[in-house]
């Protein structure tokens, strides 16, 4: 345990305030799930599996596991083994996975986002993508 | 990567060990933590909240009384008074888990209500909590009618809900109300106001959209009907 896991300690907990702070204010973004896939090119396998079981502990709504736990308990795997069997460029691979990981979790659980609310789903791409490089970036720096 | 000392890699096993034991058998540490993390509702509206909820009560009785008297059945009393454990944290769906479950006589399709004004219904129900699928849910259908003269409408849930299928013919106004219809809700349950009208892109319809007197992310406790 170092300076370096606790900040993404930290940067799992920012994440879930400030996605919940923006969805009180009817503004949808996945942000956890971004800093997840963001971490996921940065620590090791077992530093992946704690931040993911850590987020899906706090989002985890209800005494069942639901299609979306699966989902967010999955994408941060598959991009760290992406990361391992790919060898991409981290910064570069880091966000090309939370725009992969963001159309895998609409496609999945509200396709029909894509067509009637555009502009919902590129807000949260941005948004998404913003946060996660903002994290891979100030992570990236301390692990130097 | 550097490899981690063999105690580092414990700690973290004992970590993800003790996560997981929380999220499978103690679930209800993540809602409170939750909470913590989430913004607090405003107090302040409270009474605002009351006061707007109360008058779409009183919208709704007079409907209610003016058209549809004769075919109102007995008021249910056997609501149960549920706490909002947690909310659906992302965006794709808008439920809410309630403290009352099968153990407490909650059966799916049951009308949850706030300040007397239906929130949602039942769709899940667990030993001692039920999920509340509320009608800023995009999956929430509902037959309702609107205002004094009784016109038919399906209420489609979403961020912005809507009331659809209504006839050409009605005669809407801004501020009627708008009540439930369904089977397994009370009848004459009020739901919210016309907010505005518009003709469907077919032109076969009328459509209006809602305005409610509440905001969902205030609820702490719903009556749930048993």
């Amino acid at each position: 345990m170092n300076i370096r896991f606790i900040a993404a300690v930290f940067a799992v907990f920012l994440a879930c305030v400030l996605q919940f702070w923006f969805a009180s204010l009817g503004i949808a973004v996945n942000l956890i799930l971004a800093a997840l896939i963001a971490l996921a090119f940065l620590f090791g396998i077992w530093e992946v599996v704690f931040f993911t079981v850590l987020a899906l502990f706090i989002i985890n709504w209800q005494p069942a596991f639901g299609e979306e736990i699966v989902l967010f308990g999955v994408l941060p795997l598959a991009a760290y083994a992406s990361h391992r069997l790919f060898s991409w460029e981290a910064w570069a691979g880091s966000l090309v996975a939370i725009a992969a990981g963001l159309v895998i979790t609409y496609g999945a659980l509200e396709p029909e986002i894509f067509f009637a609310r555009p502009g919902a789903f590129l807000l949260d791409l941005i948004g998404s993508l913003l946060f996660g490089a903002a994290v891979f970036a100030v992570l990236n720096r301390r692990g130097r | 990567m550097s490899r981690k000392p063999e105690s580092e890699k414990w700690i973290l096993a004992g970590l993800i060990a003790f996560v997981a034991v929380l999220m499978v058998f103690l679930p209800s540490y993540g809602w409170h933590l939750r909470d913590y993390l989430s913004p607090q509702s405003h107090a302040s509206s409270a009474d605002d909240v009351s006061l707007k909820a109360q008058n779409e009560v009183l919208l709704a009785d007079l409907a209610k009384l003016q058209a549809v008297t004769a075919e109102l059945p007995a008021k249910p009393s056997n609501y149960i008074r549920a706490m909002v454990f947690s909310r659906y944290p992302l965006n794709f769906k808008n439920q809410m888990l309630v403290d009352a479950g099968a153990n407490q006589g909650v059966k799916v399709g049951a009308a949850a209500v706030f300040q007397g004004v239906l929130v949602g219904r039942v769709t899940t129900v667990f030993g001692d909590s039920a999920l509340v699928t509320t009608v800023f849910d995009t999956s929430f259908k509902m037959p309702v009618r609107i205002g004094s003269h009784g016109y038919d409408g399906l209420l489609a849930g979403g961020p912005y809900p809507s009331i659809n299928s209504i006839s050409k013919d009605a005669l809407l106004a801004p501020g009627d109300i708008v009540y439930a219809a369904a089977e397994g809700v009370p009848y004459g349950l009020p739901v919210g106001q016309i907010d505005a009208t518009s003709t469907s892109p077919d032109s076969l319809f009328e459509n209006a959209a809602l305005n409610f007197a509440y905001d969902a992310n205030d609820i702490q406790t719903v009556f749930v009907a048993q």
